[in-house]
């Protein structure tokens, strides 16, 4: 053989081996790009956005995933969208890092005899399956479908499995069923769904137990409207709750009422309105007053407001609904809103789509029939009944008294611990889908992501390769392929460009008017006095949801907006019971109700009424919770409960330093101003101007074109955390972990500092770099590794930082943060760090959520907030090439851009037409000004003007 | 000259260069303690180059923890030394000759061993030289707002003219010990170091000038450097850090350090070396006079800076100082180091106060060793709580040193007795020639 026909048959081997290894093995749909073609003439390197939707809760908020060359980078909300408009919450923007969780499954598992998993194909896990599913109907057991809220194409296509493949589909299982609102609202409208509420046209809101800036129905939509009716018509927010929320701390009056009165409450004020429900607790305000806590006084001032509102709304739902009176809560507040003329504010054409999701008591219903042995192969998908549902349900155990279960998650919950089979799911943004906001709205969910990693499926894929499997007949390539059919039988051929481009569809439906109330059964509105003692509440978390988020480190690393704790669980106790237990801060509790108990440490919550306890869902484990057999959902309240001090201690990671502002006029509340907040003593306020404060022996600063400034104001901050979720995730700002935590190693660049300072409630600012004029930071670095750039910013140049850590001294603020390790994510933590777990560092493959425009810190250097120079280098390059000046509004930071209430407000100050000037004309407060640091970032406290941003041009070019 | 003054003058060269003969077993023992210290030291400080600045215990908001404490207590430490030998030198205090050789010795030790902090405590301390103004293709030059960069230039200045008039004065007496070298070796290096010193008329007179010269030169830096190193702090906005007061506060407290290191040093040399005749009780009186005026001034600047924190009316500055003074009511505050150190710097000293205690050796001995960690604490205080609480209530945070940081600051005790006790043996512990000057 010549040289030649060497090099020929060389070339034409490797030609076929390539060409071989291109053919994709059956049911291996491997997903690398949007199911819709992307425009043309793209730029490699240069960002873009693909639209799809956020699966994080049933709010499914539009999202634009922030691409450069095919790898996700960052989650922002679709601009325009009709849920969220450009914005997106803490779980919303810490969704990414569930992609690259360390803890996601990464091929199916299937336990070996022994109990240990063991990693199988897809093709053996199909045939486990279908031989359980025969072995099953040879011993005439059912098969089971349990799945979690199903909204959307993959309902129908799990009904065309389960009539196929012989299972019987059962109600969906969600913790957040809402069933006391949903059962309450059937009784009183004849609908049993929860409606939208239309609060951006609302005068006076009241919100009893509805934690509506946190997980109840649309977060993130209800934070919008609420920040733009405060705006828009001067909005009243009154909450009342039994406990302690982010939302008593941010409305505007706070009423504290006795767990379980609520329905007093509102018979009360449906006795302003003149109407008397038959059943309905005593309304006379003496006895309510005496029912609830409340004085006489802030009762007739509530029905007083409520009355003379134009436009009124009054929610009830969150911990009010989830006690024993829950339903009978839920029933009067329908009634009111019916008396009080607010049916035309709830809009029950666009509910909430909670699918087929049923009650607690329906999966008790699937208990008890595992218990009889009836169940042959369960499917359990996207839930986990045995780490959430009561453990008097001993969900766990009967589960496996089923022949054969599978689930379906994308990590290992109490539930797929229990399975013989473990199929991994894949993440949204890996998977072809759709969405259901609300109803009438149809929201795009398409892979952008390509599965490196991970050897997953969707649940569409998986069902439709096991019908091809049982039935020998594929109808569909993949579930993409059934989706496209889905919805051009449902949207028409030409549905297309529009899915593509906005990520929603709109089917216009006619509004639904509120039918007329309906008397209602005495027994709906049976009411219970909470016996003695202290009670117990599971309460919704911000960062947690359900629970469902606590296995994602970023949310952990985050504070919890109320305690400022970061890591781990803890039993929030009110001052005074602490005091009668003689505990502090960290002290362990042990919580016994009937079997359950468990040991927590102690935090003390100044605003917790007395003998309330507090707990954040997701405690691992069995809950003590039990079935409300009024309504079918769960009772969250817990009654008997046995605490007693162990002894034993632990030190939480609470991040603040303190909860008061100690008199220093931090928050512009003038109050605190009087207090002394005139640091320097000479008795004079700020009608001297700048003055004598702004001596000093360095020449002004100079600015040609730029000076970036940023408003916020602190009337519309809800402290709700996205804004820092934005920043970790856009700023690669590493994760440090809990020991770090302890040592006060936190990385973050924005916080939310809470102060309780007031008589009730508490003040909350967001504290970041504020990138002063006078820096007390770039005098003292010797090696001019910060400086002031020539567009104001203190900007930090990581490669010429030697780590004297003078600057982080210096700065008043305190925001400027070491790297005292390599926290960038590696393999094994242990390897690198003969300290065992000091640094508690972040696996693979977190790594992978990193922001190639940022510098990744190396250990030794300190970094901080740039304003997101990287974003401002974009547009003033994009500008550059238009021959332009950057726009106003065309370029916003990481938090600014997600804040759901518009708060945060950026711009360039020497523009006397931006937005940021026109407020800081108004006059604004900075904050430790009398040091003469002269900061640009501004506090003010309400409204903004001309608030709306998000549709502007946002550099989405 | 007397023939008696000739044969005193032959007694005192043989008494001072006996401490320079064969170690003792003891001495082999402490040589050993310390370089095992300073190796330890040095194997910590590696393992934090390597691993990262967290494993010491600093954090957010406390950025500078023991390693800067132990930089200035160092510096400080170095202050006597020059004060000893050229303020007193002018001021012709005679008690200085017998403690002059042995604190310019400690001087030059302790600011190679304070040098050593700042670049302990760098993030990234292999681009320490960045501080340096070199010349360079980046074309940029140290930020000469920085007091850091002030550091730099103060404390090399420091170590470089005390090192040169320690030197100077040492001349005279390396010729004599040239005179009773007992080796080839010591002969060669006593000889090449004494720069051929024959004592001529001539060579006493350049000798003199240089050496009055170099003492009016090293006079204003007892002042400068400590000055200095308390602008690091006082140049800040830190409330406890930012006053006006820190320059002569600081200065006075290094003086006062520094006596009581010499006391620390010169009691023990004094035995094993069996100076008694020579070192006596009266001239450790001079010093002990010169600790309790440094104590009275550094007890006045206590007073002022809590005088000044009220007076200002500014919140910060007096809530501070209230946390200093009382602590937080939750356990792991700082509440008791300041009471152990005005206990340690102020309350103790003024039983100097009395003639018995001035005149009692051990006395001294025991009273050096309380300032000594007096001192410190005033160091760690002033540091340490002033982060630990400045002006975000929700920053505050405390601070609490690891193992790695207690071991480094052991590390450095050990590198600074390794030198001192290597000069125990190397060269004339005490100013032979101006001792017997006074035995003419």
């Amino acid at each position: 053989m010549n040289r030649r026909d060497f090099l020929k048959a060389v070339g034409a081997a490797t030609g076929g081996a390539v060409v071989a290894g291109c053919e994709p093995k059956k049911g291996t749909y491997k997903a690398i790009s949007p199911l819709f073609p992307l425009p043309e003439g793209r730029i490699p390197g240069e960002p873009y956005y693909i639209r799809t939707t956020c699966t994080e809760c049933p709010a499914a908020c539009g999202v634009s995933v922030r691409m450069i060359d095919g790898v996700p980078l960052k989650l922002e909300g679709t601009p325009g969208h009709p849920v969220n408009d450009g914005s997106l919450c803490i779980r919303g923007q810490a969704a990414i890092t569930r992609l690259y969780n360390p803890r996601r499954i990464r091929k199916p598992m299937r336990r070996k005899s022994t109990g240990a998993w063991e990693e199988i194909d897809w093709d053996q896990a199909y045939g486990a399956i279908i031989e359980a599913v025969n072995r099953a109907r040879q011993e005439g057991r059912k098969n089971l479908y349990l799945s979690g809220r199903t909204a959307g194409s993959l309902g129908r296509l799990i009904d065309e499995f389960c009539r196929k493949a012989g299972f019987e589909r059962l109600p969906e299982y969600e913790v957040f069923d809402y069933a006391a609102l949903r059962q309450a609202n059937r009784l009183v409208f004849g609908i049993g769904e929860v409606p939208f509420y239309d609060i951006a046209g609302c005068d006076f809101l009241l919100t009893i137990g509805a934690d509506v800036l946190q997980t109840f129905g649309s977060p993130v939509s209800q934070q919008r409207q609420i920040a733009r009716a405060r705006r828009e018509n001067g909005l009243t927010w009154v909450h009342a709750e039994p406990h302690v929320s982010l939302e008593g701390l941010q409305a505007q009056k706070r009423l504290v009422v006795r767990p379980g009165s609520e329905p007093h409450l509102l018979s009360f004020l449906l006795a302003a309105y003149g109407k008397s429900i038959p059943g309905a607790p005593p309304s006379g305000a003496a006895a309510v007053s005496r029912a609830t806590g409340l004085d006489e006084g802030s009762l007739l001032e509530l029905a007083e407001q409520l009355r003379k509102a134009s436009r009124p709304l009054v929610i009830a739902g969150g911990v009010s609904l989830g006690g024993e009176n829950g339903l009978a809560t839920a029933v009067l507040c329908a009634q009111l809103q019916a008396a009080g003329g607010m049916t035309a504010r709830l809009d029950f054409g666009r509910s909430l789509d909670m699918g087929r999701v049923g009650t607690l008591k329906d999966l008790q219903a699937l208990a008890n029939r595992l218990e009889r042995g009836e169940a042959g192969v369960l499917f359990v998908t996207r839930t986990d009944p045995a780490g959430t549902a009561p453990d008097t349900m001993r969900f766990a155990e009967r589960m496996e008294k089923a022949s054969f279960r599978v689930a379906l998650a994308d990590a290992i919950s109490a539930t797929s611990e229990k399975c013989d089979l473990v199929l991994p799911l894949s993440h949204s943004l890996e998977s072809a889908g759709d969405a259901v906001p609300h109803r009438g709205l149809r929201g795009l969910v398409q892979p952008v992501a390509e599965k490196l990693l991970h050897d997953t499926k969707t649940e569409g894929d998986i069902l439709l390769d096991l019908l091809d499997e049982m039935t020998a007949e594929r109808e569909f390539r993949s579930y993409a392929a059934y989706l496209k059919e889905q919805w051009r039988a449902e949207f028409g051929p030409g549905y297309e460009p529009q899915f593509s481009a906005t990520g929603y569809l709109v089917r216009t439906a006619a509004r639904q008017a509120s039918p007329a109330p309906k008397p209602v059964p005495a027994q709906a509105l049976k009411t219970t006095a909470m016996p003695e003692g202290p009670v117990l509440a599971l309460v919704p978390s911000i960062r947690y949801y359900d629970g469902r988020s606590r296995s994602l480190k970023l949310l952990n690393e985050i504070p919890d907006p109320l305690t400022t704790i970061t890591y781990g669980e803890w039993v929030s106790v009110a001052q005074q019971d602490a005091q009668d237990l003689k505990l502090q801060d960290g002290d362990e509790l042990e919580l016994a109700v009937g079997t359950w108990t468990r040991v927590l440490p102690a935090k003390i919550q100044k605003r917790l009424p007395p003998g309330v306890m507090m707990v954040d869902r997701g405690v691992t484990g069995a809950c003590p919770t039990r079935v409300d057999p009024a309504s079918g959902g769960e009772v969250a309240w817990l009654t008997g409960v046995r605490v007693r001090k162990t002894g034993g201690a632990v030190r939480l990671p609470v991040m603040s330093g303190s909860p008061s502002q100690h008199g220093r006029g931090i928050i512009p509340d003038p109050v605190h101003l009087k207090e002394g907040g005139n640091a320097h003593g000479d008795g004079h306020g700020k009608e001297h101007g700048e003055g004598h404060h702004n001596l000093s022996l360095y020449p002004e600063q100079e600015y040609r074109d730029y000076r970036w400034a940023m408003a916020i104001d602190l009337d519309a901050c809800t402290a709700c955390g996205a804004c820092v979720a934005a920043c970790y995730v856009e700023n690669n700002v590493a994760m440090t972990g809990r020991d770090q935590h302890l040592r006060g190693r936190e990385m973050s660049w924005i916080r939310i500092e809470p102060f309780y300072d007031r008589e009730d409630g508490a003040d909350f600012l967001p504290m970041l770099c504020q990138q002063c004029d006078a820096a007390p930071c770039e005098a003292v670095c010797p090696v001019f590794a910060t400086y002031h750039n020539p567009e104001g910013l203190n900007a930090q140049i990581y490669n010429r930082c030697v780590g004297t850590r003078y600057c982080a001294n210096n700065c008043p603020y305190k925001v400027r943060r070491f790297n005292w390790f390599d926290y960038r994510p590696r393999r094994d933590p242990q390897l690198r760090q003969p300290h065992g777990d000091l640094t508690d560092s972040i696996e693979l493959p977190l790594d992978r959520v990193s922001n190639p425009l940022v510098s990744l810190r190396k250990r030794g250097v300190m970094e901080k907030c740039t304003f997101c120079v990287q974003r401002i280098r974009e547009a003033r390059d994009r500008a550059k090439d238009r021959g332009r000046k950057i726009k106003d509004g065309e370029m916003v930071p990481a938090c600014a851009q997600t804040c759901p209430s518009e708060a945060i407000v950026f711009g360039n100050s020497l523009d006397p037409e931006s937005r940021v000037s026109k407020i800081i004309q108004q006059g604004t407060h900075r904050v430790f000004e009398e040091l003469g640091t002269r900061p640009a970032v501004h506090y003010v406290n309400g409204p903004i003007p001309d608030a709306r941003l998000k549709n502007s041009d946002r550099g989405e070019a | 000259m007397t023939e008696q003054a000739v044969e005193q003058h032959h007694r005192l060269e043989r008494d001072i260069l006996a401490a320079m003969s064969r170690p003792t077993k003891w001495y082999w023992v402490a040589l050993g303690v310390s370089v095992a210290a300073f190796l330890m030291g040095m194997a910590l400080w590696l393992y934090m180059i390597l691993t990262g600045m967290g494993v010491a215990g600093i954090n957010n908001p406390v950025g500078w923890g023991v390693f800067i404490v132990d930089f200035v207590f160092w510096v400080g430490i170095a202050h006597s030394g020059t004060l000893i030998s050229a303020v007193l030198f002018l001021f012709r205090a005679r008690f200085r000759n017998r403690f002059n050789r042995a604190a310019e010795a400690m001087t030059i030790f302790a600011v190679m061993t304070a040098g050593l902090f700042p670049l302990i405590h760098l993030g990234r301390v292999w681009f320490a030289y960045w501080l340096f103004p070199y010349p360079n293709n980046h074309l940029i030059w140290p930020n000469f707002k920085s007091p850091l960069v002030w550091d730099v230039f103060a404390v090399s200045t420091y170590l470089t003219v005390s090192a040169v008039f320690w030197y100077v004065g040492l001349i005279p007496d390396l010729a004599i010990a040239r005179r009773h070298a007992k080796n080839r070796i010591q002969m060669w290096a006593y000889r090449v170091f004494s720069l051929g010193w024959v004592g001529s008329v001539q060579q006493w007179k350049h000798y003199n000038k240089l050496y009055g010269l170099l003492a009016c030169f090293a006079t204003p830096l007892v002042v400068s450097v400590h000055s200095v190193v308390s602008w690091d702090f006082a140049m800040s906005v830190i409330p406890g850090w930012h006053t006006t007061i820190f320059a002569p506060y600081f200065v006075a407290g290094a003086i006062l350090s520094g006596c009581a290191m010499v006391i620390t040093l010169m009691v023990p040399m004094r035995k094993f070396f069996r100076l008694e005749e020579i070192i006596t009780v009266k001239h450790f009186e001079g010093i002990a006079q010169m600790l309790l005026l440094t104590s009275l001034i550094v007890t006045y600047s206590y007073v002022v800076e809590y005088a000044i924190a009220f007076y200002s009316g500014n919140t910060y500055e007096i809530s501070h100082f209230v946390y200093r003074l009382l602590g937080a009511d939750e356990p792991g505050h700082y509440r008791y180091a300041y009471w152990v150190m005005v206990a340690c710097n102020s309350v103790l000293p003024l039983l100097l106060f009395f003639r018995r205690v001035r005149t009692s050796i051990p006395a001294l001995f025991v009273l050096s060793l309380f300032v000594n960690v007096g001192m410190w604490l005033e160091r760690f205080i002033i540091i340490v709580t002033s982060l630990a609480r400045d002006f975000d209530p929700y920053a505050w945070g405390l601070y609490k040193p690891t193992i790695i940081e207690v071991g480094i600051t052991i590390g450095s005790f050990g590198l600074f007795f390794t030198l001192f006790l290597l000069f125990c043996k190397a060269l004339p512990v005490l100013a032979i020639t101006e001792i017997k000057e006074e035995y003419t």
